[in-house]
């Protein structure tokens, strides 16, 4: 019953406000977290939203509406509002309505109730996906459709259980993981494998930079136990995935292969990268079917996988979301730090690769240990009054180039690297230029896209040796490079305040210290431009995620004030 | 049952403290009055209306038979409810015990009688009745009102009916049905009936001699019509009518369309916690905009902004543009905004006055003292009586109110457009369903209506509208902290109080009010706020001690971004004169090339563009310039215009020579009365009793039908 005491305050909306103070919180957000999806989490407040598709998959996972309405009721300080009751049963009783099965001759949708299939039949999305119809209560579904249809159904507000079930894929054969897995990373194993049921299967993992998602992915394989095709960001996250699986599974370098531009390997555990799925045939038709244009994409149809890894799967781009969604009868796991896309095709990763399994505020794995604290620091540079007039007076398009490549902020750079000794320090940027001025500034190595694979993996190698301290680095590094002991990161430039860029930068110094000291991430704005407009667009994703965000002004010297 | 409007109207449209309000025997004697009976008539809704054209077209009177037999097809409670409407409106109607009903005497005069008869002065001669009686086969009388009764006896005998009927072709059959369905007991255009306006003449039942050629089709009916005494042409004035001494004969009730939109469907909904509504915190912004830059006034001296000062307004602040026009009205209602002349050019005749509105500062400072709930119920008080608005857009807003106020305060109406269309209908013709729409489009802007989804009265509303002092008991909550996060977030508890939930909407943007206020801070408010006099400093504390832990950087930051900004650049009217504090933001204005700024000095640069394009183009390029006011005599103050008034008063007095005595001291009075009604700021925001007439007024008019259910009707 409601009681000022509560932690939650149910709004209207369907959203769901969580007093993180409050003495029955640690109780109620696994609870919430079954059918509601973490929006924000700043330090006093989390945010959490109820939709239609998270009711749906709590739904899937066997929930009611009852016990939905029960946590609300308990676990409210007001009154729970009407109208989230209603909504909420609803949506509930859609689902599983019409199902997805598998019979002798193929699989079939079908439903108790023939009016929701007429209905079905007349919306053009689904009739579409839908063959002959073979009684009152079914209709024949290419295999092909099955993820296009869930798509449509889903759209159409009836969502359907899939109970068509997975093929198993060639055995793997014995495969354990050695390291120990931490508690978290044994709920999200568990949440995604649900015994085996096919109601697990398939759907999303979140977890932050350096809690140990390759860890979970591994996890995974060896609950399937099956032929994995792994899609990885790069050749180098392929190459520590490859060390990873070795250090961290009975698995050998001979069950692993690397399909890449270099070398083509089709080995029991096979990794690719994105880039090598979606290369396009020149030769190929415009309006030619999606393998066809993507050839490389036909190794999802090599016989025998019995699960795909997903690696950052909010980067999942068009052609791969459309060959996902003809290989449905595979279990799918996709992970990522930042299930948020610039482009709002969230919804797409739900229902191609499955719901959200696991995630966690990003703020509990740092006060447990799992992950390295992190402070955030915008660091203000003033322009000169020359560059300042430059800036004003531009396009605004070069605006953005100006105040991010200002010179001012190389002495900035300077002074934070001596603020920080004894630490590894990544530099990261947009522009080359301005990252090649900085390199020559202070004498480190500097990475780019044109380095070749082979210096990329020498100089991480150095890094995590501790052989070099500093390394200047552009958006390369931003994603699936494990470089454990670094500690601090300095953004100098970056895209137009993207959310997914901060976090993937961030995620660079998050693993945990082997000194178990604090991380340091810095941003270095020029003041009064359209830098600052932007940083608070990160700024406020970042303290979104609960972090610690502070603002401090750089001296016209560079000097940072005494903190 | 709704009260018929009448009793709306009764209580002098609404206006708070106008006249006829309060006492049964007002209103009694109000409906009696001729302005009363007009508004019964004209209120009476489609079915009532109709009513009233029936019995009118009958004489005054109907028995029972006639009212059944005119009635056909109705439901028979929509006419029992349109004749309790009327005879509750008092004298316009009187039902007899047999269920006759009669129009009053005085009621007559007022409802349109548009049968039209033999009997009617100059309607027909008697030398054309001659005619007819002869056609008809009657003879024997010379005195018009013998063969005008000679008829009409033939016409209500059935075995004449019969023999006339008999008589017609099936063309002329076809034709009388065709405009008894068109135009009932009233006269109708010839051209739906096929005939041409000048060949009424060929069809008056009196020809010439030189007009006897052979009449063919639908004129040749309409001759077997006219020259049977059926029915009636006026060629001049182009009219085709039904006798109503020949409507026995057509055999047909006058209307056969009884019908009337459903009741709108209600349905239950869940009590929503009562919030002060949002038009207040709305129209504080307003104000506060308006006071950097103040919009123009109309010329043809309307009280309320050009629709692009609304629009602009409404963009930038993030309102739609109906609450920002409505506030605009309401603030110059109220006088928080004044026409005031700023600026002067041209000399005799071809001088020309440019004005804006600008805000008062006496009333500005004296409404910001106000509380808001009261500062809510005074806009509710300046809407029921808005000055410049057309009587029937008042009677609209009472009418709405009133049928609002009959649900139950936890039913609504389903669907806008069902019970829209019932009460136009229920209503017609003074209630439209364009009126209704506007009304109730601002009654929910008000928040005395739900703002959106089912219609139906707020808590907040029905309080307002009975007891407007007890509204703050019911909207102004206790907690006083609120919790603001390093994300710029704000969540402040469902009973923040209310003058702190406004202040917050200053510099903050609500992003949910579904629970619990959850807001945003928003850098442009943050400006606007400072532009319109607040300080980084006054914020900052405000913000602290909202706050339940300390303030995080990030919102410390926001606040010296964003104030930072505002006055940095300054616009200034006349010849616009762009002045800058940064020479920076200087560059980025001469930039634009549209604005031909010339740079007189690394902070200055003038223009012959007006202030308004630079303004605009500034704003584009992301600046926030402020508009300053060039003269100093716009500065506006009712205190210190009643002062100067008083001044200028005694100086009239002392200097009155001799002969000119008399006209100076009427001319001080006036002066004296204005500067009264100027230093009357607390009686320009008073309110007082119920605000809509209709709430007590319910009571009365069921006094008054008790009454008259219990046999004053005779």
């Amino acid at each position: 019953m409601s009681d000022p005491a509560n932690p939650l305050i149910v709004q209207s909306d369907l959203t769901v406000l969580l007093e993180v103070a409050a003495e029955r919180t640690p109780e109620v957000r696994p609870l919430l977290a079954r059918f509601a999806e973490l929006d924000k989490a700043p330090e006093h407040i989390h945010s959490y939203r109820i939709t239609p598709l998270s009711l749906w998959n709590a739904a899937v996972a066997g929930l009611t509406e009852e016990d939905v309405v029960a946590t609300l009721t308990d676990f409210a300080k007001y009154p729970v509002p009407g109208v989230v009751v209603r909504e909420v049963s609803d949506v509930m009783a859609r689902y599983g309505r019409v199902w997805l099965a598998r019979i002798d001759s193929g699989l079939v949708l079908a439903a108790d109730d023939d009016l929701i299939l007429d209905e079905l039949a007349s919306v053009r999305s689904v009739a579409e996906l839908l063959g002959q119809r073979l009684d009152r209560h079914r209709f024949a579904v290419a295999d092909r459709d099955r993820g296009v249809l869930k798509q449509a159904l889903l759209a159409a507000g009836w969502p359907a259980a899939d109970e068509a079930g997975f093929e198993s894929g060639a055995a793997l054969g014995p495969m354990v993981v050695t390291a120990e897995l931490r508690p978290y990373q044994r709920d999200a194993v568990t949440a995604w494998w649900r015994d085996g049921d096919p109601s697990g299967g398939s759907g999303v993992v979140v977890l932050p930079c350096g809690a140990g998602k390759t860890v979970v992915g591994l996890a995974v394989v060896a609950a399937t136990s099956a032929h994995t095709l792994v899609v990885c960001t790069s050749i180098s996250s392929i190459r520590q995935w490859i060390r990873e699986t070795i250090d961290k599974t009975t698995l050998t370098a001979g069950d692993l292969g690397e399909w890449s531009g270099e070398i083509k390997q089709l080995r029991p555990v096979t990794f690719v990268t994105y880039h090598s799925l979606t290369w396009a045939d020149p030769l190929a038709a415009a309006d030619a079917d999606v393998f066809t244009r993507h050839p490389h994409l036909e190794l999802f149809n090599q016989v025998g996988w019995g699960l795909v890894v997903y690696d950052e799967v909010h980067l999942l781009p068009a052609p791969v979301f459309r060959a996902a969604a003809r290989v449905q009868a595979i279990r799918r796991l996709g992970l990522t730090a930042t299930l948020v896309r610039e482009d709002g095709r969230e919804g797409d990763i739900f229902s191609l690769i499955g719901p959200k399994r696991f995630d966690a505020p990003w703020s509990e794995f740092e006060s447990a240990g799992w992950i390295a604290t992190a402070t955030c620091t915008e660091v203000r540079v003033a322009l000169g009054n020359e560059r300042r007039a430059e800036y004003s007076s531009s396009e605004p398009k070069l605006r953005h180039r100006i105040a991010a490549t200002a010179t001012e902020k190389i002495a900035v750079v300077d002074s934070l690297i001596a603020a920080h000794p004894d630490e590894q320090i990544l530099v990261i940027g947009q522009f080359v230029e301005q990252l090649r001025d900085i390199a020559a500034r202070i004498g480190a190595p500097l990475l780019t896209g044109q380095t070749p694979q082979a210096t990329r993996e020498r100089l991480f190698a150095q890094l995590r040796a501790g052989e070099i301290r500093v390394l200047v680095v552009s958006k390369i590094a931003n994603f699936s490079i494990d470089l454990p002991e670094v500690s601090v990161a300095i953004q100098v430039s970056g895209q137009f305040g993207s959310r997914q860029e901060e976090a993937q930068r961030l995620g660079r110094i998050l693993r945990p210290k082997a000194n178990g000291g604090a991380a340091s991430f810095y941003s270095v704005i020029a003041d009064e431009t359209d830098e600052v407009r932007f940083a608070r667009n990160r700024q406020r994703f970042l303290a979104e995620q609960g972090y610690t965000y502070s603002i401090i002004d750089a001296a016209v010297d560079g000097s940072l004030p005494v903190r | 049952m709704a009260a018929p409007i009448a009793t709306i109207v009764a209580t002098g449209f609404g206006r708070p403290g106008g006249r006829a309000r309060g006492r049964t025997e007002t209103i009694a004697a109000f409906v009696e009055s001729r302005q009363g009976i007009w508004t019964v008539v004209e209120s009476a809704g489609r079915i009532g209306r109709r009513l009233l054209t029936v019995i009118g077209a009958l004489g005054g009177a109907m028995t029972a038979e006639q009212l059944a037999f005119q009635t056909p097809g109705a439901d028979p409670a929509d006419i029992d409810d349109a004749v309790d409407r009327l005879v509750a409106a008092g004298a316009l109607m009187r039902v007899g015990r047999d269920g006759a009903v009669a129009l009053s005497p005085a009621a007559k005069r007022f409802v349109a009688v548009r049968s039209i008869s033999l009997a009617d002065q100059n309607a027909i001669t008697s030398d054309v009745l001659a005619i007819i009686g002869r056609a008809l086969g009657l003879s024997g009388v010379s005195r018009k009102q013998d063969r005008i009764d000679q008829i009409a006896t033939l016409f209500a005998d059935p075995a004449g009916q019969q023999r006339v009927r008999a008589a017609l072709s099936d063309e002329a059959v076809s034709l009388l049905g065709q405009i008894a369905e068109t135009a009932g007991p009233g006269a109708m255009a010839p051209e739906p009936l096929g005939i041409a306006g000048h060949q009424l003449h060929s069809a008056e039942a009196a020809r010439f001699p030189f007009q006897r050629a052979p009449l063919r089709g639908e004129v040749a009916a309409l001759y077997e019509l006219t020259s049977r005494g059926i029915v009636g042409v006026a060629g001049y004035e182009h009219k085709v009518w039904i006798w109503i001494e020949a409507w026995p004969l057509v055999g047909r009730p006058f209307f056969t369309d009884w019908t009337s939109p459903p009741c709108p469907r209600r349905v239950d909904l869940d009590a929503a916690p009562p919030r002060l509504p949002a038009i207040v915190a709305a129209l504080d912004r307003c104000l506060q905009a308006w006071e950097i830059n103040p919009p123009a006034a109309l010329k043809n001296r309307d009280p309320r902004l050009a629709k692009p000062d609304v629009k602009s307004t409404a963009k930038k602040l993030g309102v739609d543009a109906a609450t920002v026009d409505l506030a605009a009205r309401l603030a110059i209602g109220i006088g928080l905004l004044r026409r005031t002349t700023i600026a002067v050019s041209g000399r005799g005749r071809h001088q020309q006055l440019e004005e804006a509105w600008l805000g008062d500062r006496t009333m500005t400072d004296a409404w910001a003292a106000l509380s808001p709930a009261r500062r809510w119920v005074r806009l509710l008080s300046a809407w029921f009586a808005q000055e410049g608005a057309d009587e029937a857009e008042l009677v609209m807003r009472q009418l709405l109110v009133l049928q609002l106020s009959q649900l139950a305060s936890s039913q609504g109406y389903a669907s806008e457009s069902e019970f829209v269309a019932w009460l136009a209908d229920r209503n017609a013709p003074l209630a439209s369903e364009t009126l209704l729409l506007g009304a109730l489009a601002e009654l929910r802007c008000l928040g005395i209506a739900t703002a959106s989804g089912p219609i139906a009265m707020t808590a907040v509303g029905r309080r307002g509208l009975e007891t407007p002092d007890e509204v703050a008991e019911l909207v102004d909550g206790r907690a006083t902290s609120a919790v603001i996060q390093g994300d710029l977030s704000i969540i402040a508890p469902p009973d923040l109080r209310s003058d702190l939930s406004l202040r917050l909407e200053t510099i903050a943007v609500p992003e949910s009010e579904a629970g619990a206020f959850v807001y945003r801070l928003d850098p442009a408010r943050i400006t606007a706020a400072v532009q319109a006099g607040a300080t980084r400093e006054e914020l900052s504390e405000f913000l602290a001690s909202l706050s339940a832990a300390p303030l995080p950087n990030t919102v410390e930051r926001l606040l010296r971004d964003a104030s930072a900004k505002a006055g940095t650049v300054r616009i200034e009217s006349v010849s616009t004169v762009v002045i800058v504090t940064d020479p920076a933001d200087l560059a980025t204005a001469c930039a634009v090339a549209a604005l031909r700024l010339v740079r007189v000095a690394d902070t200055v640069a003038i223009t012959v563009v007006s202030s308004a394009k630079v303004r605009a183009a500034l704003e584009r390029k992301g600046l926030s310039p402020q508009t300053s006011v060039v003269s100093q005599s716009a500065s506006v103050s009712s205190a210190d215009e009643a002062a100067e008034a008083v001044k200028r008063a005694a100086a009239l007095r002392s200097a009155a020579p001799g002969r000119a005595t008399r006209y100076f001291e009427h001319e001080a009075r006036l002066l004296e009365a204005h500067a009264k009604a100027l230093g009357d700021v607390a009686g320009r925001l008073a309110v007082q009793g119920p605000l809509a007439a209709t709430i007590d007024v319910l009571e009365q008019v069921g006094t008054m039908r008790s009454r008259s259910n219990s046999g004053v009707t005779e």
